[in-house]
């Protein structure tokens, strides 16, 4: 297993110089470069800040220029942010996706998977419906319309969470302070969490009937085990395998980039920067967030093929 | 169910009303767009504007009704060849760490901006001082920059020519001092939360992007102590149905913008906190002079009599925005904009001469128009093109619309590739030359191509005379030759959309959108 998990982080390498080099090309071909928004400016003044930025040299050296210093550990400076180094904004930034990002994936696995087996456990029974209906709902509707509905619902009529502070303010954080600085992380969590709760039930329904109509589920009922224990044992091992393969990315995605959320809630995570980056074409601060998110599915799908070799016995890790 | 649900929530809401006044007076302000850095002389202006004249304060800047006046300078004197303008500073000034100001701070901040290095986007306009442009291309050693501390109290600028525009460019947010002993110690972290000096009424004490900036009241200031509000946050509201809740919630006391959608629904439920008043900004077709067609001033002409402003205006925005037929701003200072004379005239009208330029140069049913408009992704700018192709259509003219990201749209303004495209201007100065100046042959600015020797003429006299009356003259004189060949189309005047709760006082909407902290009051009801 080991073995393994070396060999997998050892081609990680080749394949994030892939991905930085690929981003540093495509986002170079974008029309306009990060001083074409400003008009009216004297061409002295552009030359300047060209050259403040390396952007006055041939593509090919800035390439160079980059991958040195990302090779040490040194994404640069930021264009937009003009006294903050990349590395620091994805200090401020990477926090609050991993905070919002885990807790949503959290609530949304505990839930989406209970949902699911409880579901697939009553299949075409009334209540199955029910569950797989609400689960759709929290499919079909998009985030940019949940998010200002739960904030108009509990920010301005009832007022009691905070809309867009990081600061805990809002009935809840007065009537029970001990929940302090998580209050206002309670929308976007929410937010966050109710589309990948319903993916999640779906998923976990589907394969838990694919899994209770094997053969060894029968055999394991004609022996006459207890049917918690076929369930739990045998059956929810099984059909947790999808749902582990689409964990894997969505926590990548998730984590790196809550764009629509984050905008709504006006989180500084990720996704924000992400977006601010390339409509600004910040070169530095967008290759330096698709390095974090390559990372991060390199890294996730490596824990999803080790959590396979756990969950599937026919599915073998070793070098 | 959902009645039962929501009732608990609210009883909720009332056992959690708040129950102690904090004594600290706090002010929340949206700030638009995240601002993107406080050094006064790197920054690209825009949202980042309202955090630096809080933070730091030039020899000039604004009054609480936005009308530039004294800052860290107590008096000035011109001297009378209208070259040398000398400064004396108010006494015992400070920056917010204790450390004495003098004009020796002003000195090193104008070698600073001028310094190519420091990549100071509005170097240029401070170009009318001595070699300051020289400095800048590094053809000159920051030394022979014409800016002199005469004592610790005095400073004198030295200017190339005479510059009616110079006292207004002193109360620009890059003309701000900066603390020498801080930048020379940390570098480009010097604008970090713990390092940060300033001189203004408020020193910023913390920041996180995409978040929040706190700045708190800066005991060294001079006017201290008329400063009633404690604490300012800055929070960035880019999107825009979060601002109107935050708003509503009470989470802002001050936004600058709002969705426009929601302007009838603000207009009857909250016309007390709406604030509609027109700024320093103009809405404009760029027509690409050089390129036939359109190099025909009749052909312009046309196009542009046909457009009904007030229609658009009331129809499709109903936002604040009034038609504009000058390319001026009619709330600019010391003068009168010029209208060409269709504007006075009854759609009809202008609708029959239209079709009669448009034939005149040789343009019929038969042998119809075509043209491009170009703009750029923004809902309003979509509708906007959209009435146009409509507006233009009963003249025959075939318009194609083409929709692009606003950096292909500024490319093809550089590069002169279109036919005509929406354009505009906000003006960092409250003074008709900054607009008749894109218009200048060879101004890196002018984008259309206009190209003409009387009104180069009229300018050059009118950005070196001091004289009120005979600049306004020359101005106009060069608007009219604008206008008279429709070299633009200016389509509408903007108007500043902000929400302000009422429980806070002294704010005066103004053009310039300089609504100090300094001079506000929070009266939250008790």
């Amino acid at each position: 297993m080991l073995t393994f998990a070396l060999k997998r982080l050892a081609i990680a390498a080749p394949t994030l110089f892939f991905v930085v080099s690929l981003s540093f090309f495509l986002m170079h071909l974008a029309p306009g470069g990060p001083f074409d928004a400003d008009a009216n400016l004297e061409p002295q003044v552009i030359e300047n800040l060209k050259a403040a930025y390396d952007l006055d040299k041939p593509l090919f050296q800035q390439y160079l220029i980059y991958l040195g210093k990302a090779a040490q550990g040194n994404f640069g400076p930021s264009i937009i942010y003009q006294d903050r180094t990349v590395s620091q904004l994805i200090a401020t930034g990477l926090p609050v996706s991993l905070r919002i990002g885990l807790a949503a994936i959290f609530i949304a696995g505990l839930l989406g998977i209970s949902m699911g087996i409880f579901s697939a456990l009553r299949q075409n029974q009334r209540i199955d419906y029910v569950v797989m209906g609400v689960a759709m709902t929290g499919i079909a509707v998009p985030s940019f319309v949940l998010a200002p509905l739960m904030t108009l619902l509990f920010g301005v009529i009832f007022r009691l969470l905070p809309i867009a502070t990081l600061e805990p303010s809002g009935g809840l954080a007065r009537a029970v302070p001990a929940l302090g600085p998580m209050v206002p992380y309670i929308l976007p969590v929410i937010a966050l969490a109710i589309p990948q709760i319903a993916i999640i039930a779906r998923l976990t329904r589907g394969a838990m009937i694919e899994v209770l109509r094997q053969n060894y589920i029968r055999t394991a009922r004609a022996k006459g085990m207890p049917e918690k224990r076929v369930v739990w044992r045998h059956a929810v091992q099984a059909g947790l395998l999808p749902v582990v393969s689409y964990l894997g990315p969505a926590i990548a995605g998730i984590v790196t980039g809550a764009v629509v959320v984050e905008s709504i809630f006006q989180l500084p995570g990720m996704g924000r920067f992400f977006i601010q980056g390339a409509i600004n074409r910040d070169y530095p601060l967008v290759l330096g967030i698709v390095i974090i998110f390559a990372a991060a599915v390199i890294l996730m799908n490596l824990i999803v093929d080790l959590l396979y070799g756990v969950l599937d016995p026919k599915v073998k890790v070793d070098g | 169910m959902f009645k039962l649900f929501s009732r608990l929530l609210l009883v909720l809401a009332v056992l959690a009303a708040p129950t102690t006044a904090s004594a600290k007076v706090s002010l929340n302000r949206g700030t638009g767009s995240d601002p993107d850095t406080l050094d006064p002389h790197v920054s690209s202006g825009n949202s980042s504007v309202i955090l630096i004249y809080d933070f730091f304060e030039p020899l000039m800047t604004l009054d609480a009704k936005g009308e530039i006046t004294y800052g860290v300078a107590e008096s000035h004197k011109l001297s009378p060849d209208g070259l040398t303008y000398t400064f004396k500073l108010r006494p015992n000034l400070k920056w917010s760490d204790g450390v004495g100001l003098t004009a020796e701070d002003f000195v090193y901040s104008m070698r600073r901006v001028q310094n190519p290095d420091t990549a100071s986007r509005y170097a240029q306009w401070f170009w009318a001082i001595k070699n300051a442009q020289k400095v800048n291309k590094k053809e000159a050693k920051p030394e022979d920059l014409g800016v002199k501390a005469l004592d610790a109290r005095t400073v004198q600028y030295t200017l190339e020519t005479p510059s009616p525009l110079f006292m207004e460019v002193m109360s620009t947010f890059t003309s701000a001092p900066v603390p020498r002993h801080v930048v020379e110690k940390f570098g480009r972290e010097w604008t970090a939360p713990a390092n940060f000096v300033s001189n203004g009424a408020y020193v910023m004490t913390d920041r996180v992007p995409q978040t929040r900036v706190t700045g708190i009241k800066n005991k060294n200031f001079h006017d201290a102590a008329n400063v009633t509000i404690d604490e300012v946050n800055y929070f960035p509201t880019e999107n825009l149905g979060t601002v109107l809740n935050r708003f509503r919630a009470g989470e802002l006391d001050v936004a600058l913008n709002f969705p426009p959608d929601q302007i009838d629904w603000l207009k009857e439920n909250m016309p007390k906190e709406l604030h509609i008043s027109p700024n320093l900004g103009v809405y404009y077709f760029l027509v690409n002079n050089k390129k036939p067609p359109f190099d025909n001033p009749k052909v312009r002409q046309s196009l542009s009599m046909a457009i009904d402003r007030e229609g658009m205006v009331s129809k499709l925005f109903n936002t604040g925005v009034t038609p504009a037929y000058s390319l001026v701003s009619p709330v600019v200072s010391n003068y009168q904009v010029y209208k060409p004379a269709y504007a006075a005239q009854a759609m009809k009208d202008r609708m029959a001469e239209a079709k009669k330029l448009l034939s005149e140069a040789g343009f019929t049913a038969a042998n119809p128009l075509k043209l491009t408009l170009q703009f750029d992704t923004l809902e309003e700018n979509r509708k906007m093109a959209v009435a146009m192709g409509a507006m233009w259509k009963p003249l025959g003219v075939e318009v194609v619309l083409a929709n692009s990201e606003f950096r292909d749209l500024t490319r093809r303004a550089r590069t002169g590739d279109y036919d005509i495209m929406r354009w505009a201007y906000f003006s960092p100065f409250g003074d008709a030359s900054a607009y008749l100046n894109l218009m200048r042959t060879g101004d890196a600015s002018n984008y259309s191509g206009f190209a003409n020797a009387d009104f180069d003429k009229l300018m050059a006299e009118a950005n070196t005379i001091v004289d009120v009356q005979r600049r306004a003259e020359l101005m106009r004189q060069a608007e009219k030759i604008l206008l008279d060949t429709q070299a633009v189309m200016p389509i509408y005047h903007y108007a500043g959309r902000r929400l302000v709760q009422t429980y806070v006082k002294n704010w005066f909407d103004n053009p310039r959108s300089g609504n100090l902290a300094r001079y506000l009051k929070v009266e939250k009801p008790t």
